[in-house]
């Protein structure tokens, strides 16, 4: 799955491995954005899969308005080794049917590789809230056991944040419903409507004992630059990529790329009125 | 979602399928063909012959699509050359394939070698290939090649090209290379934010990902039947330098070209 451009690092060992899922409003893959291209990321490999659409374009990072013709493919590996983070860009949807092939690819090249922790960016479809989350903050998070033994104190209590409501289904356990019972006890009752792959991932994380978060934004479809926005710069609370924790609105602090040029299509032909 | 006039409607998200959450889906999927490569006897017995099964080529041009298939067939297949294979995916059990491209349902791409230069591999994509078998189709292909320079043409609608001013003539062409390319395009770089998707991006991204030179060239044309300025957009490809000894601008291609817009124009009547 994982393949390494030519004469580039190999051994990613104690990094931290960022990942965005295909979810509603995009926001995981916008936040990723945000941050390869503030950071200055550098591309390091390529997750080749036969379980992501094929898709390709040109200098999705590029600063100013220059077409240097350097090529962006469907599924990107960045790194820097002195914030000691892997993030990967994922820009098209899953072939259907093969999320859980991708799932397990995914676990086995992080295991492989030994990352420190994983950290999943995605979002959950606003209107799916409870009464109770309706209020507050949009920010949730879920972590599996093993990322709970490290993190936990940071999570809940330096950084406040709220752990996901767990939602019990509808329909019961009466419901022959088989596949629940291989669910892990801290995955069960997990929802995340509109999330893509997080909670598929979340459940193998927890059964292969990966130090794994999911970290989520509520939103709906639309604009969505400020919930990619929030979602960075939570992220970035915890592990303090930004230099000198700089001063300033999340719209001052991190740069958008090239590629959101036009997000919302181009102009139209002023003529044909 | 709750609207203003108190209706509550089923939200759609541009990113996310509903489908997707479904794990009963995976096994409901149309079990459509993986793609199938099948060399000529004369192919085969060369790639046993072979070290590493492989055939030789310095070049392997690939047109996807009817434009960028009617120019290689009026420009580059003008003289004698071999069919030396057939791709076929997608096939379902209700398709009939007639092997010549011409029932609807066909699913084959023909590959091809001039005969005057066996080193140049020439792949005919008339027939659609899906995104999901894309990956796949590619894998095929590049199976038996060695890793040589690789020419991708293709086309799609010039109201899929996002610009923030819109002067362009239509139709005109843009490319994409792999970082491994180092001769000069023969048209602009495809500028942000513009993306290629489906067979064109995996043939694309294999070469990226495995360091083989190789460039695409996209046309954006305005008529969605073909047409001669849409098979000529994509003369300035004629410059490259593997291309520039085969390539015959001359009468046979103009007559190949009316001929091919013949054929096109009798099947569809509508709007003569």
């Amino acid at each position: 799955m994982y393949v390494g451009c030519p004469n580039t690092p190999n051994d990613f060992k104690g990094y931290t491995l960022v990942l965005p899922a295909v979810s509603v409003g995009n926001v995981g893959q916008l936040s990723v954005d945000l941050l390869v291209t503030t950071l200055g990321l550098v591309r390091v490999g390529y997750l080749h899969s036969d379980c992501v659409l094929p898709v390709c374009g040109n200098d999705a990072f590029s600063v100013g308005k220059d077409t240097q013709g350097s090529l962006v493919t469907t599924t990107e590996v960045y790194y820097s080794e002195e914030k000691k983070i892997v993030v990967v860009q994922q820009r098209a949807p899953h072939v259907k049917g093969k999320q859980n092939e991708y799932c397990t690819s995914l676990i086995e090249w992080i295991q492989s590789y030994q990352f420190d922790k994983v950290i999943l960016l995605t979002s959950s479809y606003s209107h799916e809230r409870l009464d109770s989350q309706i209020q507050g903050g949009r920010l949730r998070y879920l972590a599996t056991t093993a990322l709970q033994q490290t993190c936990e104190d940071t999570l809940q209590n330096e950084l406040k944040w709220l752990p996901l409501e767990r939602r019990e289904s509808v329909w019961g356990k009466s419901v022959g419903d088989s596949k629940q019972e291989d669910i892990p006890e801290q995955a069960k009752d997990v929802f995340i409507p509109g999330g893509g792959i997080a909670k598929r991932l979340f459940v193998q994380g927890c059964k292969e004992n990966i130090p794994l978060a999911v970290l989520l934004v509520f939103c709906a479809e639309g604009n969505n630059v400020p919930d990619a926005l929030t979602l960075t710069s939570s992220l970035n609370q915890w592990l303090n990529l930004l230099p000198n924790q700089s001063a300033g609105t999340p719209l001052q602090q991190w740069k958008m790329p090239n590629s959101w040029n036009l997000l919302f299509g181009s102009t139209y032909d002023q003529t044909i009125y | 979602m709750a609207t203003f006039f108190g209706e509550v409607l089923d939200v759609a998200s541009r990113a996310f399928d509903a489908d997707d959450d479904d794990e009963d889906y995976e096994e409901k999927i149309t079990q459509a063909s993986s793609p199938i490569l099948r060399w000529s006897p004369g192919i085969r017995s060369e790639l046993k012959q072979s070290q590493d099964n492989v055939l030789n080529c310095s070049l392997l041009l690939l047109a996807i699509g009817p434009a960028p298939t009617g120019f290689v067939q009026s420009y580059v297949l003008s003289e004698e050359y071999e069919d030396i294979g057939v791709i076929i995916s997608g096939l379902t059990s209700k398709d009939n394939n007639s092997f010549q491209q011409s029932l609807h349902t066909d699913k084959s791409c023909f590959v091809y070698r001039l005969k005057r230069r066996p080193d140049i591999v020439v792949c005919q994509c008339n027939a659609r290939v899906s995104a999901e078998q894309a990956f796949h189709w590619t894998e095929k292909l590049f199976s038996n090649i060695k890793k040589s320079c690789v020419v991708i043409l293709a086309s799609t609608q010039s109201t899929e090209y996002k610009a923030l001013e819109q002067n362009q003539t239509i139709p005109f062409m843009k490319c994409l290379c792999s970082s491994v390319f180092t001769e000069k395009p023969s048209c602009d770089y495809l500028p942000q934010p513009n993306t290629v998707s489906e067979l064109p991006a995996a043939v694309l991204n294999h070469c990226q990902v495995h360091s083989i030179p190789a460039i695409l060239y996209m046309a954006y044309l305005d008529s969605v039947h073909i047409d001669a300025a849409s098979m000529k957009v994509f003369l300035p490809v004629l410059d490259n330098t593997f291309l520039k000894e085969v390539s015959k601008v001359n009468g046979k291609a103009e007559k190949s070209v009316k001929k091919l817009v013949e054929l096109n124009t009798i099947q569809n009547p509508l709007y003569i």
